[in-house]
């Protein structure tokens, strides 16, 4: 199978904790892979290895070839992987169009001094990404946000300009940190639209965390469970409902199960 | 799909274009604000006396490092107590350059901008992983250090009562009075508010902010964070530099003394009262805190009232500190928000709010 992302034997600890344990997942090129699994089983720490922000201690990510630990969050950037972030790293005093023009910054170039004299080359270029922008504008529907800043917008449009920002780098890989969360419904049939059309008009790989499965079930390709730090099932969705660990990584089983207190019914 | 096929979208033919909603100025009223200011700075010392122009000069001055501390403090979110030092870079570099070897005042210039922006190369490295408050102890340092340095090259190289600098020329225009001062200072400060202007709507100013507000989320879609951080310290340094070459040669004497922590202080208050963020903000606060005391002196003159210097002095602490604490709690955004609603409200009138068709912009 023809994958974009590679991740092998992958180890990360801070301290004694241990957070990812030899953890083997990949992306196929050009599908939607989701990344599900309990809070705190270490799916966003698996982002942030790929992105270069934590040192994982061992193992191998390779992006479309190339070994990419190490690699600092820039490099893994400009080599072609965008990332949407859980906790809205909007740049509030950005308006929206500056926003996604920030994620073009690779394809800037010029001095300082260009940039304050303006006129000519720098503002050339910056109609020509702002014409690239517009059409990640036009995909995301986001016409009426152009010059909105984003400290402005209401929650569910910082997710989706999130989302938009980072396909606005022209990635050759996306990274999605739970776009849904927090979500009204509408706006989650918007997300879900949004991420079908990727997959199918975009030729874009996604590595998707989500913890909404009916969501996952409906759109992903591919899907990864992390529990605990582990990779314990990988297969399309229908395949990994029915693995056992993953039944009980989510509803939980009768041997850990604990029962109530009674402690609790008296306050109550 | 890709994003890179087919940018053509928009016929060229339709009466609309992308670099309309990039200009700096939109619409005709915006433009006949600028023409009125200009006309207004123009005829300024056919009408103002030697005093008041004396006082734009001093704003003048105030205003071109204003808007470089704000690029970097208001923008770039990096918190600069710095400022004194870096004016007093600037007016020592100058000054011993002419005072050794007889350099040209524009080569001065040039100098003090070169000295500042090495001065601020090298604080942006030692707080590359610092934030807010870490940067400002940081520049704190820079303060202490490089005014000690200043106190000792006076006393051992230079005169200790001050350093004084002859009259500045440029090629066949002296800058002897006031006036000639003013037009001078009018063109330059015109250069660099126009030029942060264009800065912070260009993909520099775009990537000093984005890393200021997040440098993470920056990282992470590739912007070079390192290098934004050491670029923005040193190009509003060496504006901050070059100011203070022309704040030494427009007085024609300059002494370390000048450049205490208060001087920092009074330019942080600069920013806070005109607008953290803001270029209009820069200068009107620049302004506002350079003619406050002058202000209050005149008022006072005005109702006759004979108050005792030392009073005085008291006075121009208390109303100074009053307006940055007035600024915080009541307009965080300072004056450059109090002028867009007011310009909003002029736009709109007779009208108490704008039509839906007018738009956001």
């Amino acid at each position: 199978m023809d994958c974009i992302l590679e991740i092998e034997d992958l180890s990360l600890s801070f301290g004694g904790l241990q957070v990812l344990r030899n953890v083997r997942l990949d992306v196929l090129r050009g599908k939607v892979t989701a990344l599900i699994g309990p809070n705190g089983a270490g799916k966003t720490a698996l982002l942030n290895c790929v992105s270069g922000i934590y040192a994982p201690q061992a193992g191998q990510i390779s992006f479309d070839g190339d070994n990419i630990i190490g690699w600092s969050p820039e490099r893994v950037a400009r080599a072609g992987v965008a990332r949407s972030f859980q906790n809205l790293e909007l740049f509030p005093s950005l308006s929206v169009l500056e926003n996604l023009l920030v994620a073009r910054d690779q394809h800037f170039r010029g001095t300082a001094l260009g940039a304050a004299i303006f006129f000519g080359p720098a503002r050339r270029r910056e109609l020509l990404e702002r014409e690239k922008v517009e059409r990640v504008i036009d995909f995301f529907e986001l016409w009426p946000l152009r010059h909105v800043r984003a400290h402005d917008l209401p929650y569910g449009q910082q997710k989706i300009v999130g989302f938009a920002r980072a396909m606005a780098a022209d990635p050759k890989l996306l990274l999605l940190d739970e776009p849904g969360s927090g979500l009204t419904r509408d706006e989650k049939e918007d997300l879900a639209r949004f991420i079908l059309r990727l997959r199918f008009d975009w030729e874009v790989s996604i590595l998707w965390i989500e913890h909404d499965l009916q969501m996952v079930s409906d759109l992903a390709d591919r899907v990864h469970v992390l529990n605990a730090g582990e990779c314990i099932a990988s297969g399309t969705p229908n395949e990994v409902k029915q693995v056992p660990a993953v039944i009980s990584a989510y509803v939980g089983d009768e041997a850990i199960a604990v029962p109530p207190k009674k402690s609790h019914a008296a306050a109550i | 799909m890709s994003i890179n096929m087919n940018t053509q979208r928009i016929p060229s033919s339709l009466p609309t274009s992308r670099g309309r909603t990039i200009a700096l100025r939109r619409g005709r009223a915006q433009w006949l604000t600028v023409l009125l200011g200009a006309l207004a700075l123009l005829l300024l010392p056919g009408v103002a006396s030697v005093f008041w122009v004396h006082l734009a000069n001093v704003s003048l001055i105030a205003v071109i490092a204003a808007v470089a501390l704000n690029i970097l403090t208001g923008n770039a979110r990096l918190v600069s107590l710095g400022q004194a030092a870096f004016l007093g870079i600037g007016a020592f570099t100058a000054g011993i350059l002419q005072r050794a070897y007889d350099v040209p005042f524009p080569v001065a210039l040039a100098a003090a901008a070169v000295a500042g922006g090495i001065a601020g190369f090298f604080i942006a490295l030692l707080s590359l992983r610092l934030r807010v408050l870490y940067v400002a102890v940081t520049t704190l340092v820079l303060h202490f250090t490089v005014t000690t340095i200043f106190s000792f090259v006076q006393a051992v190289f230079l005169d200790s009562s001050g350093i004084i600098l002859p009259l500045p020329s440029l090629g066949i225009l002296i800058l002897k009075t006031p006036t000639q001062w003013y037009y001078f200072l009018v063109v330059v400060a015109a250069i660099v508010v126009l030029g942060a202007l264009n800065l912070l709507r260009s993909f520099i100013g775009r990537r000093w902010t984005a890393v200021g507000e997040h440098d993470l989320a920056a990282e992470a879609l590739g912007v070079p964070v390192a290098k934004a951080k050491l670029s923005v310290f040193a190009v509003t340094s060496a504006v901050v530099a070059f100011a203070g070459a022309l704040s030494a040669y427009y007085v024609g004497t300059f002494s370390f003394e000048t450049y205490n922590l208060g001087l920092a202080i009074a330019y942080l208050a600069m920013i806070i009262v005109g607008g953290v963020g803001s270029v209009l903000g820069s200068v009107l606060g620049a302004v506002f805190i350079t003619l406050l005391p002058h202000v209050l002196d005149q008022m006072f003159l005005l109702l006759d009232l004979k108050i005792r210097a030392n009073v005085l002095a008291g006075i121009h602490q208390i109303t100074f500190g009053a307006m940055i604490v007035g600024f915080l709690l009541f307009e965080p955004r300072g004056l450059a928000e109090l002028w867009r609603r007011f310009s909003a409200a002029a736009a709109d009138w007779p009208f108490r709010y704008r039509s839906v068709d007018r738009g956001n912009r």
